[in-house]
């Protein structure tokens, strides 16, 4: 499998030391891990916005030796509620980055925003906006997308349904993405999950492998999806023998 | 807005609702903005005897490029607070969050997250309020982070008597931290009440598109489709004491 992204023992400022991660081609990754861990930092610097010495591959190439053009081409990132274009309706916005009429209706249609495409974002409520960036981003047809936070104004449901939505769109347009979020539900739709702690990588894997380290992830200050808690704890007290993340089949398990 | 010793009644002409003084409420909405505008509405309103402040679930940008002083005097000087004794008003409020006087000389953007939260706590403070008002207080905090800032809440009603409105559409947090609360949905209460009496309302809330804390949820399903003997609880480990005894 090919990376996309590759740091390799990437140090900054008193954040991180020796941080080595690998970002596949054409996948969903999250990165999680507590607050102020320098999740958001990280998302900066893949996107060129903070310059440092470390030396990062992105696509095959060293990160600063690509063109900011060429850049801003391959790689595109979501911060909820950071916009630049106040002044212009979402639909203007989503056709001067992409004339093609049947791949517009795709994302507009798959991100359900056929009513606020007329919209100036002064109009719209902050779901709203975060739609429309995700939108506007994805109009562009990066290799890479680059998400942080997602679950600031967006409720877990609303949440999902955009992470479905991208996982779908993600497979069909081979597009790598990666997500940072504290709130580790956001990995079950990924293929690999990193957890940063004590500055540097605490534990990566398949999300479900990862996920049932409750103990350790704990001690790292995240709380777990309600679903693997519940299925780690019972495991444990021998009630059941697999993780279970469906509410009925569990119910279904335990009172047979 | 209407008040007495022990409600404080929120209305405009489309909604109305009433908060329990010196508790702490919850309001579910799918538009912040709208209730915050009714909350916010000043024409009706005593000044003398009732004090709101929001805090926003993200810190004001123009506020987080100040150093912590910088942003306390703003703070004194925009809401016009007349203080016979700023500097000891700044000093206690920073002592009221947890926060020692060294860190008036810091930059906002240095601190940690929570920090951030307390920081926006000792702002509000300054103006002597009778009701805070917080909106997704604990949205994209950590685990231990969550823990330090429901301390805070607790200690701003516990100990300062403050009346606490909790503003969320995270349901699993309003259950966990509330023992009332108001749905609201497009700009209508749907239902009001003891928190868990309401989220037990599984399927009238569903109806409603209301998501259902998942603790409830799966306790529910349990109840209703199995009759399992399990209580409603806050906490994961004490269901799994009940499905040990009864499974």
């Amino acid at each position: 499998m090919l990376p996309m992204i590759t740091l390799k023992n990437f140090c900054y400022e008193n954040l991180y030391k020796n941080l080595t991660l690998s970002i596949l081609k054409n996948k969903i990754t999250v990165i999680s891990g507590a607050n102020d861990c320098g999740k958001t930092l990280l998302i900066r610097i893949l996107n060129r916005e903070i310059i440092t010495s470390n030396i990062i591959i992105i696509d095959n190439k060293e990160i600063n030796k690509y063109r900011i053009e060429d850049y801003s081409k391959l790689v595109q990132s979501v911060i909820p509620l950071e916009i630049t274009y106040e002044e212009s309706t979402i639909e203007e916005e989503l056709l001067y980055y992409n004339k093609n009429k049947e791949e517009l209706d795709n994302i507009i249609k798959g991100l359900k925003i056929k009513k606020i495409i007329h919209k100036k974002t002064n109009n719209l409520t902050a779901k709203e906006i975060i739609l429309s960036q995700i939108a506007i981003t994805l109009a562009k047809k990066p290799k890479i997308l680059l998400i942080d936070n997602l679950r600031m104004y967006l409720t877990e449901k609303e949440t999902k349904e955009i992470l479905e939505f991208l996982k779908k769109f993600q497979k069909d347009q081979e597009l790598t993405i990666v997500i940072t979020t504290v709130h580790l539900e956001e990995s079950l739709v990924a293929d690999y999950l990193y957890i940063i702690g004590n500055k540097s990588i605490a534990l990566e894997g398949k999300p479900i492998d990862v996920l049932q380290n409750d103990n350790r992830i704990n001690k790292l200050g995240l709380n777990l999806p309600f679903m693997i808690d519940l299925s780690v704890k019972l495991r444990d007290y021998g009630l059941i023998k697999e993780i279970e993340l469906n509410k009925n089949r569990m119910v279904e398990n335990l009172w047979k | 807005m209407e008040i007495n010793q022990q409600t404080y009644k929120v209305k405009n002409d489309h909604l109305s609702f009433t908060v329990n003084s010196k508790e702490i409420t919850g309001i579910y909405t799918n538009d912040k903005n709208k209730v915050l505008e009714i909350i916010n509405f000043k024409k009706d309103i005593n000044a003398n005897e009732k004090k709101i402040v929001i805090i926003p679930e993200k810190m004001n940008s123009y506020v987080e490029k100040m150093k912590v002083y910088e942003a306390m005097y703003y703070e004194i000087r925009t809401k016009e607070l007349s203080l016979k004794d700023p500097s000891k008003k700044v000093k206690d409020s920073l002592k009221i969050v947890g926060l020692n006087y060294d860190y008036v000389n810091r930059d906002i953007k240095s601190l940690s997250s929570s920090e951030k939260k307390q920081i926006e706590l000792a702002l509000a403070l300054l103006s002597n309020p009778n009701i805070i008002v917080m909106v997704a207080p604990f949205i994209n905090y950590d685990k231990e982070k969550e823990k330090k800032i429901w301390l805070l809440i607790q200690k701003m009603k516990d100990q300062y008597n403050k009346t606490i409105i909790l503003i969320s559409n995270d349901t699993n947090t309003l259950y966990k931290y509330t023992n009332h609360i108001i749905i609201i949905k497009n700009n209508k209460i749907i239902t009001e009440g003891k928190t868990l009496e309401i989220f037990k309302k599984n399927d009238y809330l569903k109806k409603n598109s209301i998501e259902i804390p998942e603790i409830i949820d799966f306790t529910f399903l349990a109840r209703t489709k199995k009759n399992a003997k399990i209580d409603y609880h806050k906490d994961v480990r004490d269901i799994i004491k009940d499905i040990y005894k009864h499974v």
